[in-house]
């Protein structure tokens, strides 16, 4: 069995007292919301805190209205959300390909954003990091993945949610000490797998919203996994396009678990505004993406082997955007996880 | 970390329970409610053997906090049936032999009683899809699969008011029918 560490577990009722609380724990603390991640982390001894500030019971980061998902809303709710998914299908196929079912009834949208960088150095037993020697991200003196990396942690980026969402234009709202900001999730993300991301420890996810032009967007999540279920992503491919008759009017591509944060391709997705999607095309933005996408030596399956794949995921996602019936291939099924699997 | 009563309302009952913050429910039910049915495996929440219901929907009982189960309905698999007879999805792992060594079957079970509640009629590919979060290292699936087709068809049965299907009739000569149809496939 696993134990916890032993903390403190205050559970507000509201936002304001959820940061009044942050505030007196003096940064020593965690927030929980479904606490699939945080308390597989608190089990291995990862940066444990000796405070836990569960937001559970805080009715306002629930429900969903029009494009606008609460931060507290489980995946498993959203999953279950005909209409929700009605006007933005995407999400069918990525909450399918997430996690596990039963993670899902838990588990948080918010959650799923922040979710931990990832790294096989780092997500061990305390004694296997020990024995492996401490990595930068916990109590360590430098990065394992990436030797003498002494201020740059490579861990993975390991949500499925971001991606999709930065593809569609939404936007972030956090609420924190100094009252609520909104922004762009692809302005979210930033910095080393220890950095992760720009919100303020204390700072709460409030919403995410999904512009409602959004729901004329062709999109398409191909994730890549070893096992078919409860997997983290050892890479993914989110896109999203706007066609003008059999052209390309707009164009919104991430590469995901291929860093530590999702990576926002703009430059790539913007050299190919104006093209048609046939196969020549495809070939070209494949391409592009798989140059733009430099994986490490963070997760189980080789960095040579994650880029190739990130090509192939490439393609499946922009087929399916046009509209190929075997674009997908899957649901729910991977090529080989070996190299040389894949086609 | 001094130990807080929680009221847990499990089975129909309710417990008060001694617990520390960072006390799991699967502990808690185990330790405290002595409901030793609910399994902790991995404890990470990859192997789904603690699975219990909440309020209806099966959850992990290893990643969730006891002290944040206050206040729900909590079903285990203690509560399914009297101590008398089984449950129709209990009855129908023992009968298609989805259970060897046992230890994951609990989970099963609870994640196929919320399936068959949502859903009488799963097909196989919405019961593989349900059950993907929990492991078993014996049975390879296929009976696991079996077992929940044939739970769903004999309460099914039940309900219209017929006679479910007697051990090795019907739903065997079924399961059956369809590893020659895979088997002609091949």
């Amino acid at each position: 069995m696993m134990i916890l560490p032993e903390f403190e577990l205050l559970r507000p009722r509201s936002v304001d007292e959820a940061i009044a609380a942050a505030r007196g724990a003096s940064g020593r603390f965690d927030y929980l919301a479904g606490g699939t991640d945080l308390l597989c982390n608190y089990k291995w001894g990862i940066n444990t805190e000796p405070t836990v500030i569960s937001l559970r019971h805080i009715a306002d980061l629930r429900g969903r209205d029009g494009g606008r998902v609460g931060g507290g809303v489980t995946l498993g709710e959203l999953e279950r959300d005909a209409d929700f998914l009605h006007d933005y299908p995407v999400f069918e196929r990525t909450l399918d390909r997430l996690a596990s079912p039963l993670i899902r009834q838990t588990g948080t949208v918010a959650g799923n954003l922040l979710v931990d960088t990832r790294c096989i150095w780092l997500n061990q037993s305390e004694f296997a990091r020990q024995a492996l020697g401490n990595c930068l991200k916990a109590d360590g003196p430098e990065c394992r993945v990436v030797k003498g990396s002494t201020d740059y942690c490579y861990a993975n980026y390991s949500g499925d949610m971001a991606p999709v969402f930065m593809v569609l234009g939404a936007t972030i709202t956090l609420a924190g000490p100094d009252g609520q900001r909104t922004m762009p999730l692809r302005e979210f993300f930033v910095g080393d797998g220890i950095e992760r991301f720009v919100k303020k420890k204390e700072e709460i996810v409030v919403s995410i919203d999904i512009p409602s032009d959004a729901k004329t967007l062709r999109a398409s999540y191909q994730k890549f996994r070893v096992r078919e279920a409860w997997d983290f992503p050892e890479l993914a491919v989110a896109a999203a396009a706007r066609m003008d008759g059999d052209r390309i009017a707009e164009l919104f591509l991430v590469a995901n678990a291929v860093s530590t944060i999702p990576l926002w391709l703009d430059d790539v997705a913007q050299k190919h505004v104006g093209a048609t999607l046939d196969d020549a095309s495809i070939e070209e933005i494949v391409a592009d993406v798989m140059k733009a996408s430099k994986p490490v030596r963070a997760t189980l399956l080789p960095p040579t082997y994650r880029k190739q794949m990130v090509g192939v995921m490439t393609r499946r996602a922009l087929r399916e955007i046009r509209g190929d019936a075997d674009a997908g291939a899957q649901p729910g099924t991977q090529p080989g996880t070996q190299p040389g699997a894949a086609a | 970390m001094p130990k807080t009563l929680v009221t847990l309302h499990v089975n129909g009952a309710t417990y008060e329970v001694a617990v520390k913050p960072q006390d799991t429910l699967a502990l808690a039910l185990r330790d405290g409610c002595g409901l030793t049915g609910t399994k902790i495996g991995c404890d990470m929440g990859t192997c789904g053997c603690c699975t219990v219901l909440v309020e209806g929907r099966p959850v992990l009982s290893c990643l969730t906090l006891a002290l944040e189960a206050e206040d729900w309905q909590i079903e285990t698999i203690e509560g399914l049936s009297g101590a008398e007879r089984l449950h129709p999805v209990q009855e129908a792992f023992a009968t298609c032999g989805g259970s060897q060594c046992g230890y994951c079957t609990p989970g099963f079970v609870m994640t196929s009683v919320a399936l068959l509640r949502d859903n009488a009629a799963p097909s196989r590919d919405e019961i593989k899809a349900a059950i993907a979060g929990n492991l078993c290292r014996c049975t390879g699936y296929a009976k696991i699969v079996d077992a929940v087709e044939k739970a769903g068809s004999d309460m099914r049965s039940a309900d219209a008011g017929a006679t479910p299907p007697t051990t090795g009739e019907k739903d065997d000569a079924g399961i059956q029918g369809r590893r020659q149809t895979a088997a002609a496939g091949r």
